[in-house]
Parts: C-alpha cells; structure tokens; sequence
C-alpha cells in the first residue's frame, strides 16, 4: 500500500512537472510571438502606425492653362464662401440687418430673411466673397455663420481669351471652351497626370492683345456690330490667335448665352463672299483648266436660267484669270466654277475640309451649309461666296492650304511639339500654292486689297462682302465683309482672317462699306502690329513676284 | 535554471515595449511635423497663387499698354527700326588695326607695371 501510495505520488509528482513544462512552453511561444511582433513593429514601424493628424485637401488640382509663351490664362485660388447653419441662429432680424451692413449691396433682403428661416442645418449665403468681407462678417461674431473655401477658376485676361478657353461652372467644370475640352477628353485619361498638370495652348497672349485691340478699333469706326479675326500658323496648322467680338467675361459667363456673343470664328457659318474666288481659282488653276493668263469673258452679265450674274467692279471685256481675281469678277469665277463642274468642285470642297465639321479641341464647332447638288447657278454662286456657308477655322484651314505649298493641316488649340504627329494631307499641287500667292500679292498691288498693304512687309490677300441671309432673303442694308491674308506672300509664315459684322458706311471711306474700305485696312493695322512680335523678317527690297512680273513684260 | 529564462523573457519584454514606444512617440511626432509642413505648403501655394493672380493682372498687356500711352512716349516697334545684321556698316580696316595696336601696348604697359 505503501509502495503504492509512493508510486501514486511519484506519478502525480511527474505529471505535475510534465504540466509545467507544457505550460512553460507556451510561455515562451507566448513571448516568442511577442518578440516576433516587437521586431515587426521597430522595423516597419512607418507601415503599422497610423497618425491621426490631418493633412489639408490640395484642391488647386484642375490644370493650369499657359500661353505658347508660358504666360498664365487660367488657374485656380481659394476664395471664401459664406455658409449658415439657421438652427443656431438667436435672432433672425438682427443677424440680417448685421449682414447687410457687412457687405453693403451684397444681399436682398427677402431673400435673406428666407434663407435664414429655413429647417436645413446648411444654407449657402454667398459665394466667392473678397477676404476683406469675410474679415468684417467674422468680426461679428455671429453663431452659425461659418466659411468655406471653395476653388475657384481665374482668368487674369478676363475678357481676352474667353471665347477659346471658355469658362467653368460653379463646382470647377469646364462649361466651354479648352475647359471643356480638358474635362471631357484630357481629365478622363488616366496619364495626363502624370505627364504634365499645365496646358500649353498655342495662342500667344500678346500678339491676342494686340489683335483684339486692332479689331476693337475697327468695330468702334466702322460701327459693326461684330468683328472676328483668326491668326494661323500656315505651315503646322497652331492657331495663335482667335478673337471674336463682342467676348463675355469668363467669371460671369450668362451673357455667353446671347446670340450676338457667340464665337464668329468657330461657330458661325458665313457665306464669306468673293474671298471664297481664291479657293475656286486654285481649283481651276489645279485642275490645269486655266493658267494666270487664261482669258475669261466678263463682257457681259451671265445669264444662268432666270438668274443673272453681274460684277461689282465691271470691266465689259475679256479678263485675265489674274484679273478675273484682282477685280474680283463674279461673272470670270463663275464661268471658271461651271468649266470645273459640280463632281470636282465638290471633290476639291472635301480636299479642303469643307464638307466636315472641323476635328479640334474647341467643343463650339460650326459645320458648313453646303447645296445637296451643285448644279450650274449653284457652282456660279458658290464659286464667289454666296449660296455656300463655312466658318472663318474653316476658310483659315483652307486658305492654309492654297498657300502653304498644297497641304491641309488640321487646326489645333494646342501647342505642337516637335514629336506631335500632325494629320495633314496634301489638297492641291505646289505649283498652285505658288500661283496664288502671287495672285493674293498682286491683288495686294493693284486690285481690291489695296488697302491692305503692310509698311515695310510683302502682304497678299483677298477681300470679300456678302450680303447677310435674313428669313432666307438676301438683306441689302446688311453686310458681311471678310479679308483673307498672309504674309510675308514671298513664302507665308501666317494667314489672318478677318470679318467685320455689318459695318456700316463712313465718312472716311467715302460712304463705302465693302471689305476694301474696311476689312483690308484691319488686316494691314493689324499685321503692321503683330509680324514684329512674331518675329517676322521685314521684307527687304521687291517681292519675287515683282521680279517675275518684270521679266514676264520685257517678254512681252 | 526556469528562473533565469523568464527573467531573461521578462527583461527583453521591458526594454522591446520601452523602444517600441520611444519610437512610436517619435514617429507620430515626425509625422505630425511633415502634415505640419505639408499644410503650411499647400496654405503658402494658395497666398502664392492668389498673388499670381494680382500680378498677371497688373501685366496685363491691355492695362501696360493704358499705363504707357498715359505716362511713357514709347509707341508698338516699327518695322523700320528692324535690321538685317549685314545693314551694318563695318569698322573701316585701319580703325581695327589702330585698336589693336593700341590694346595690345595698353597690356604690354599693363604687364610692366606688374612686373614692377
């Protein structure tokens, strides 16, 4: 029993000690894991500890929107905005008449007393407030009141560019314009973060200024109630310069909504008039159905079924194709546009983008009005700017591509680099591109663009006047007067279009009113003021087209 | 020999939870100062920003160009004052050849006085 009891106790002795251990070995597991979980956290410490402390939300994030310069056209700043909670309000009528001495003219009464009577525990007072305001409304210390900053856009040149940056809406979207553009393509692509937050545009802030200050004299004198002028590079296709008059101011953008403030250059389709003759004589001249020196008949008026075509500045005789062009003769293009019939001319109208709206980053696109059907009258009138309807980015793109040696380029809004790919195709032969300059030169010398000479700089160009579409009649008292140019003609840099919005006749142009007396003088302050910024070289001694002329009268 | 394991244990757990803390302290104060930081850059970019504003308005051209015409008589360039480099007339030879002549004595007296 003894024995027994002492085995017993040996046994129990042992068990207990094996317990221990047991016990003992999850101790050190214990600690083991604790070890484990201490060298975690001292060696990745930044990971597993969270601070609490808050870090402000950047909100100037939309991008910023520069010049081709580098200049700044849009960017966003914090302005405050006043807010209320009503629920904590003591008196109503106080806090109403304190507020209206705060900001003095900032609040209607009534609508006040009703916002501040609401149940909602949030109410919006005014927003965008100068911060000296809200340093008077804080002094005031009234309960409830409280601010917010909000992002707003800026647009430093307020009224300069609006027509091609647009404008943002309340909560920072882009409404119109490159804003526009930047929320619905550039924002939705997940690398344009990473590849740059600023804009680069290809317009050119001072030479905008000066163009816009040019139309803006020309509108005053001739009494218009519009005037649009586009800057194009003619070589890659950068507009560096659009304005439309009258323009809006991008912080307030209603008046935006008014008819008369659209943007004549984008989204507005014309019937631009004998401008459009440069085009139908390219064709002609393309095709090989005429040369310079081709005579066409403008003895008499052209008799097409019931209509009758006649010339402004009738000559009664047989004309030149340059003269055709440097008088400006309806009855010479008209015969040209029917020799090139309805399939070409509508061929050579896809050639130069006119069949399409024009592919670019401004979301206000016009497209063009053109006849389902050319038959003979429509070709005569279309072949001098009437009955067919294209927008000034339209008749830019185009002229580019007549004088840049034949190849159309795309417009764009956008700075090219040296690795953009630029779409572009060829739309009429080298030798043509040629033709017309000289044509666009001599019409500068001696024909209707007389006016439109440039001291010291070789211009060429070509007037036109139409008279405006009312209810689907031709208004008389109504005009429409372009000017297409470029310089320098030896070997253009840049094509200006320009259009003046019923001017109206003056004094000093003698009671005239067509593009002549207006529109070419625009062009020609115009380029005198901005072909020294872009650097143009002044043109030294005679044009190569003088040369040619002299060469060609001792032949003869 | 259990009790010196756990008194091992115990100490190794006293000064891992001592360093754990000093370095947790530590790092939530240097997280404190970079929101710190980082608040004071985004608070300085909005100043620095609203500044932009008022400068790009002041260089405004349209208001440069109201500032000189009232105050400057300054006009736009002429394309008259524009010149080609070859428009230029050249120093006549002789004028050349006398400057030189003239610099290089001006340096040999230079190097003289040194000398001396």
């Amino acid at each position: 029993m003894i024995l027994d009891k002492k085995n017993i106790k040996n046994q129990e002795q042992n068990s207990t000690k094996n317990r221990l251990k047991q016990v003992f070995v999850i101790f050190i597991l214990g600690y083991l894991v604790l070890v484990a979980k201490l060298f975690d956290y001292v060696s990745f410490a930044d990971n597993s500890i969270k601070s609490s402390s808050y870090v402000k939300a950047d909100n100037l994030s939309r991008p910023i929107i520069i010049d081709r310069n580098g200049y700044t056209l849009a960017h966003d700043i914090e302005v405050p905005s006043l807010a209320v909670n009503p629920r904590l309000l003591i008196n109503i009528e106080d806090t109403i008449d304190q507020l209206m001495i705060a900001i003095p003219g900032g609040f209607n009464r009534d609508s006040l007393r009703k916002k501040l009577n609401s149940k909602a525990s949030f109410v919006w007072l005014k927003r965008g407030i100068e911060p000296h305001q809200k340093a008077a409304i804080h002094a005031l210390g009234i309960p409830g009141i409280r601010f917010e900053d909000e992002t707003n856009r800026f647009y430093p040149y307020s009224n300069k560019l609006s027509h091609v940056i647009g404008y943002t809406n309340i909560d920072n979207i882009g409404q119109a314009g490159i804003e526009r553009h930047i929320d619905s393509n550039l924002l939705k692509d997940s690398n344009f973060y990473q590849d740059s937050k600023n804009i680069q545009l290809s317009i050119d802030l001072k030479v905008t200024h000066a163009m816009r200050d040019e139309l803006k004299k020309s509108l005053e004198k001739y009494k218009a109630i519009a005037a649009a002028g586009i800057l194009m590079d003619i070589n890659n296709g950068e507009v560096i310069s659009l304005v439309s008059l009258p323009d809006f101011d991008p912080h307030s953008p209603e008046t935006s909504q008014d008819p008369n403030y659209l943007n004549r250059i984008t989204n507005g389709a014309y019937e631009i008039g004998s401008t459009f003759k440069s085009f139908t004589v390219a064709m002609a001249l393309d095709l090989g159905i005429a040369d310079l020196d081709t005579i066409f008949d403008a003895r008499n008026p052209l008799q097409i079924g019931r209509r009758t075509i006649r010339d402004d500045h009738a000559q009664n005789r047989m004309l030149t194709l340059t003269e055709v062009y440097t008088y400006s003769s309806n009855i010479g293009t008209s015969r040209m546009a029917i020799e090139i019939g309805g399939d070409r001319f509508a061929q050579f109208l896809k050639k130069f983008g006119m069949v399409n709206r024009i592919k670019t980053e401004l979301p206000e696109l016009s497209s063009t009005l053109l006849k389902p059907k050319w038959g003979q009258i429509q070709l005569a009138t279309a072949s001098f700017g009437h009955g067919i309807a294209i927008t000034p980015l339209h008749a830019a793109a185009a002229g580019a591509s007549i004088l840049n040696g034949g190849i159309y380029i795309n417009p764009t809004f956008l700075k090219r680099t040296n690795d953009t790919n630029i779409e572009m195709r060829r739309a009429v032969d080298f030798t043509t591109s040629k033709k017309v300059r000289k044509l666009m030169y001599l019409n500068a010398i001696n024909g209707t663009a007389k006016k439109a000479q440039v001291d010291g700089y070789h211009v060429g160009g070509k007037t036109g006047s139409g008279e405006k579409v009312e209810n689907g009649t031709y208004n008389k008292d109504k005009l429409l007067t372009t000017f297409m140019g470029a310089f320098p003609i030896d070997d253009p840099k840049y094509i200006l279009f320009l259009l003046l919005d019923e001017p109206k006749r003056i004094d000093e142009t003698r009671g005239q009113r067509t593009a002549g007396w207006n529109a070419a003088p625009t062009f020609s302050n115009i380029v005198s003021r901005i072909a020294p910024m872009l650097g143009v070289k002044r043109s030294v001694g005679p044009s190569m087209f003088d040369e040619e002329l002299t060469i060609a009268s001792a032949v003869n | 020999m259990i009790r010196f394991v756990y008194i091992f244990f115990i100490c190794i757990a006293i000064l891992g939870s001592l360093s754990l803390y000093v370095l947790k302290y530590d790092t939530t104060n240097t997280e404190n100062q970079i929101t710190e930081l980082k608040n004071k850059i985004i608070d300085e970019k909005k100043i620095i920003n609203v500044l932009n504003a008022d400068f790009y308005k002041l260089t405004d051209p349209e208001r440069i160009q109201k500032l000189t015409q009232l105050h400057l008589t300054l006009g736009p360039i002429n394309i008259s004052q524009q010149k080609e480099l070859k428009d230029i007339p050249m120093k006549p030879a002789n004028d050349i050849m006398d400057d030189l002549i003239k610099r290089s004595l001006v340096g040999l007296t230079e190097i003289e006085t040194r000398r001396e």
